[in-house]
């Protein structure tokens, strides 16, 4: 039987209020944090972040009373759930390693996404993404060496790989070619509408953050680098926002976001490998099924229906950390060339990609050098190549060595 | 057992759009509708599609119904908002009867349907905006609500009627004909009662304004008590 919030008992909301000792979780140890753990920290910072900026909005949207108190209530909890989780990372980490962080779930998180996704075209979407986010990790890898002379193996251990995917400078498409197609509510699995919420908070949070501290560095091409990245990650925010069904009520966007929550503090929470945090991971689910609770009362008050007309009846397989080094191989062989034009994926470079990419690239790209930075200084890239060459020839480093 | 919410576990079928993806299993075409209505003359795929709309209405009809039975604080209107939701579910059952009898399948959501359920869905968020009224206003509101989705209800009783007598003779005539039969009925009976329902209230507001002041004192009792549950 799965695991079901709308039948479990969670923690009264009264119950949940933190004091700021509370609030300021002591962090984990940079030096010895899985990987994965960080990852997991990462990715729940940006679903609460997601949690709270979607009750903002819908508040906006109505002016009863007791909605908008009840969203105020529920939103200070996932704003106090948010500062628990975002200060478990460390101050000792730098910005480049929670970066290389941010990445890294970038990478795992939307490539297991992908493999587990029912809907071809969603899975295409995330296929898509998932080689950008690959070739982001590569960009920060190099300028990490440079700016602090260590190799991101020691951030991403050897779970994720380090070389190029879809080269930025050309990941840079016209706005109107990254609408996307959305699911249709009615026949969705509930995996791609419960994935489509974790991908776009995800990437918002990565969009969040480039925007917030690529201006903090010194360096002319660090600061370069975060802003045409953080140009693409609003690519992807476009990309992903675009797969949730507009057709969804309020009300049921609400229930949607506090069941998501649950779902992934449920799926977290079972593969944490550091008991301390597995224990935030529980205490935060124990929440959110009051939350789930609460917002499925007001779904039902203000918009007639259960919950469980919207949700299913058991949580789906748990989402999983884990590495996908062989998927993306595959995907790196299959699908590095496309690109999209309207809501579809060619591999025709077509005009109008072309003159986008003359229009931003004119004055060359930071993602590419940085490369060259890097090369000069070591006299070669880095990479992480733990299963061998790279699956394009023309991407490995020879080959690139030689038209550099 | 009719369906309230079209969904995967209900067996949800949809037809592939410009903005829309669909998994294959879930996806259907048009030509599997060509046989939907047979024998009577009219396009299938089309007569689908707006069958399809026309339950998705009944459906939200529900929604609307029982925030409106929730949320009312007159006991003669939620009496009779409860009364409505069981005929409406019963309108669910003869719509969802007559797609299976024309050979259809009534967990189709067709793109008219998806359009249906668009604008429904804002009649009912319309009444999210109760906060700056008072309670005579979000009851006549609420009314209003349901008579438009009422008046809907009555206009795609009449196109079926119309599709009813544009059939050839036949079978599925004879089933359009009695589902239009079953439903005007009903239709026509929640439209009139709204309608009179909004003038008697309008008119008692109008002619005795102190019927408004109550409403208004009422507004005031609401909020002290407000107040008193949510402190500040």
């Amino acid at each position: 039987m799965n695991f079901d919030p709308l039948t479990e008992k969670g923690i009264a909301l009264d119950d949940q209020v933190r004091n700021w000792s509370e609030l300021s979780v002591e962090p984990y140890d940079k030096m010895s944090v899985d990987p994965y753990t960080r990852c997991r920290v990462i990715a729940m910072n940006a679903i609460e972040v997601e949690a709270v900026m979607f009750s903002h909005q819908f508040a906006r949207h109505l002016d009863i009373p007791e909605v908008k108190a009840a969203l105020a209530e529920i939103r200070r909890i996932e704003q106090q759930q948010q500062k628990v989780v975002n200060w478990l990372t460390p101050a000792e980490e730098s910005t480049l390693e929670v970066t290389l962080g941010y990445e890294q779930v970038a990478v795992d998180l939307t490539a297991w996404l992908a493999r587990s996704e029912p809907d071809p075209y969603l899975r295409q979407t995330y296929d898509f993404g998932l080689l950008e986010d690959f070739d982001h990790l590569y960009r920060y890898a190099n300028l990490y060496e440079l700016l602090e002379g260590k190799t991101a193996e020691q951030v991403v251990h050897q779970l994720t790989e380090v070389m190029p995917g879809r080269p930025t400078q050309v990941e840079h498409r016209h706005p109107v070619d990254n609408i996307r197609r959305h699911y249709d509510k009615h026949t969705a699995d509930p995996l791609s509408r419960l994935h489509a919420l974790t991908i776009t908070a995800a990437e918002q949070q990565t969009m969040n953050f480039y925007m917030t501290i690529g201006n903090r560095y010194m360096e002319p091409l660090a600061r370069s680098l975060y802003a045409e990245i953080a140009m693409v990650e609003e690519e992807h925010v476009t990309q992903y926002e675009s797969m949730l069904d507009p057709g969804e009520s309020w009300f049921e966007q609400l229930v949607l976001h506090e069941y998501n929550e649950c779902y992934m503090y449920h799926s977290f929470a079972g593969q944490e490998t550091d008991p301390r945090i597995r224990r935030v991971w529980e205490l935060h689910l124990a929440m959110e099924i009051e939350q789930l609770r609460v917002a499925a009362d007001l779904m039902k008050r203000y918009d007639g229906r259960e919950a469980a007309e919207v949700l299913p009846a058991g949580l789906p397989e748990p989402v999983l950390l884990e590495p996908n080094k062989q998927y993306v191989r595959e995907v790196l062989a299959t699908q590095l060339d496309l690109t999209s034009l309207g809501t579809g994926y060619v591999m025709d470079a077509h005009d109008r990609f072309q003159d986008n990419l003359r229009k931003v690239n004119a004055g060359g790209n930071p993602s590419e050098r940085v490369i060259d930075a890097h090369r000069e200084r070591f006299g070669t890239e880095y990479r992480l190549e733990t299963e061998g060459r790279h699956p394009v020839e023309r991407l490995r480093e020879d080959a690139l060595a030689g038209r550099r | 057992m009719v369906t309230t919410a079209v969904r995967p576990e209900t067996g949800a079928v949809i037809k592939a759009g410009p903005m829309v993806t669909v998994a294959p299993d879930r996806l259907v075409q048009d030509q599997q509708f060509h046989d939907f209505g047979a024998g009577s003359g009219l396009g299938g795929p089309f007569l689908a599609d707006q069958l399809s709309a026309f339950v998705a209405h009944e459906r939200m009809g529900l929604n609307l119904l029982r925030t409106l039975h929730a949320r009312t604080d007159n006991p003669t209107l939620r009496s009779r908002y409860g009364e409505l939701e069981g005929e409406t579910l019963q309108a669910v059952d003869t719509w969802e009867r007559l797609i299976r009898g024309l050979g259809g399948n009534p967990q189709y959501a067709s793109p008219a349907g998806r359009a249906t359920e668009g604008l429904d869905n804002k009649v009912v968020e319309a009444l999210l905006l109760s906060g700056s009224a008072d309670p005579m206003t979000f009851e006549q509101a609420g009314l209003q609500a349901f008579l438009a989705g009422a008046n809907q209800c009555v206009a795609n009783v009449a196109l079926l009627s119309a599709f009813a007598e544009e059939a050839d003779d036949g079978a599925a005539r004879e089933t359009l004909t009695s589902a239009a039969g079953t439903l005007s009925q009903a239709a026509a009976g929640h439209a009139d009662w709204a309608t009179d329902m909004l003038r008697k209230m309008a008119v008692a507001q109008a002619k005795h304004p102190t019927t408004h002041k109550i409403g208004q004192a009422a507004e005031k009792a609401v909020d002290a008590v407000r107040n008193v549950v949510t402190p500040g």
